[in-house]
């Protein structure tokens, strides 16, 4: 049937097309001119649903409803994978901010946090615990 | 033996107040820098980390052990005189021995990457079921295989500051243990698997990835594979 090739090729070409180059201008564009394309659909056909279901035979399908919840299925696969991506990328903005944050931070906490250990392991270390005899001490850390 | 204060021991901790401050203590023993990434922990796991000898890093909130790893990562490259980073988990379950000797191997060898297997030793205590499926995944997977690996999914590895410098880890959750396989992969960076022994305490086996989790791992990492 002519309708399942249709629905088929829809379906993989949304799957590499979005994956594959996701996020580019031209992308985005298409992804836009899709939607008005599927609001102008949309009210065709409310004002003239007899139509559908012509363009449903045409296509071998039986009824125009029927059409219509095939292409909805296409829809809301690609719905659910643009949501995918989308917050991936959030995901990265939002994990890159978080690192940032958290190292600077990080780096101030600890330079004096650190240098005060130091002190005291040095203090205490020379009586109690001797580190494994093979440890070099050439480098001392936190110079 | 190869100098230790060159290397850094990366901890990502998330909610690991019961075992981190004893981690830690063994681990400095030895080693004296090691920084721990708190990933957002709701216990007391940043108080354990603050009262020990390890640098504390805080993510504002959690991101995952892969994020938390890249951060480590990161704050260790920043630091003077680094040329190493150890990888390390912080449930106990690495013993510091096998981090001592994956340094020596790597300094000895030129190695950029050595990575801990838990499956060149014969006897290992491996619960059977864990063994299935951790043997089943390096067998399956196309980068695992390439570099001939036997054991994918370890948190004990020794990179040099090339290889450490090269890693991006994007995967934020459990994913990025292939994500750095596949890196590796790409990388042509020289590579090396070494014997690790890993304490399968009741502490680690309750706190280890579900199996179920393998689902989770095998999507991300299909989806990213086709282009992100």
């Amino acid at each position: 049937m002519v309708i399942q090739i249709i629905l088929l090729a829809g379906a993989i070409l949304l799957l590499t097309v979005f994956v594959r180059q996701w996020d580019r201008v031209r992308t985005r564009a298409w992804k836009r001119l899709a939607f008005l394309a599927f609001v102008g659909a949309n009210v065709y056909a409310i004002v003239r649903p007899q139509d559908t279901t012509w363009v449903a035979k045409q296509m071998g399908v039986g009824r125009g409803t029927d059409l219509i919840l095939y292409l909805l299925v296409i829809g809301v696969a690609f719905i659910t994978l643009n949501t995918y991506m989308r917050f991936r990328s959030m995901e990265k903005k939002i994990t890159d901010l978080a690192r940032t944050i958290a190292i600077r931070d990080a780096q101030v906490l600890n330079q004096d946090r650190i240098s005060l250990l130091n002190d005291t392991m040095r203090v205490s270390s020379a009586a109690a615990q001797a580190p494994t005899p093979e440890v070099e001490h050439a480098h001392s850390p936190g110079s | 033996m190869h100098d230790v204060s060159t290397a850094w021991i990366v901890i990502p901790v998330f909610n690991e107040d019961r075992v981190i401050a004893q981690v830690v203590e063994e681990t400095a023993a030895v080693f004296p820098n090691i920084v721990c990434v708190d990933d957002g922990s709701s216990d007391n796991t940043e108080e354990q980390i603050y009262g020990s000898k390890a640098h504390l890093i805080k993510h504002p909130i959690n991101l995952g052990q892969g994020a938390a790893l890249q951060t480590g990562i990161a704050y260790a490259l920043a630091q003077p005189g680094m040329k190493y980073v150890i990888t390390f988990d912080a449930d106990g379950q690495h013993r510091v021995e096998d981090a001592i000797n994956m340094l020596e191997i790597a300094a000895a060898g030129d190695l950029d990457v050595v990575l801990g297997s838990r499956f060149l030793n014969a006897n290992t205590g491996i619960p059977w079921i864990k063994r299935v499926v951790l043997r089943t995944a390096a067998a399956l997977s196309p980068t695992s295989r390439k570099l001939k690996l036997t054991d994918a999914h370890n948190g004990l590895r020794v990179m040099n500051r090339k290889a450490a410098s090269m890693l991006q880890i994007t995967m934020n959750g459990m994913a990025h243990a292939s994500e750095i396989v596949a890196f590796l992969a790409r990388s042509g960076l020289r590579i090396q698997e070494a014997p690790v022994t890993v304490r399968y305490t009741d502490y680690s086996k309750a706190k280890g990835q579900s199996l179920i989790n393998g689902v989770n791992i095998l999507f991300d990492i299909s989806i990213r594979q086709r282009g992100m």
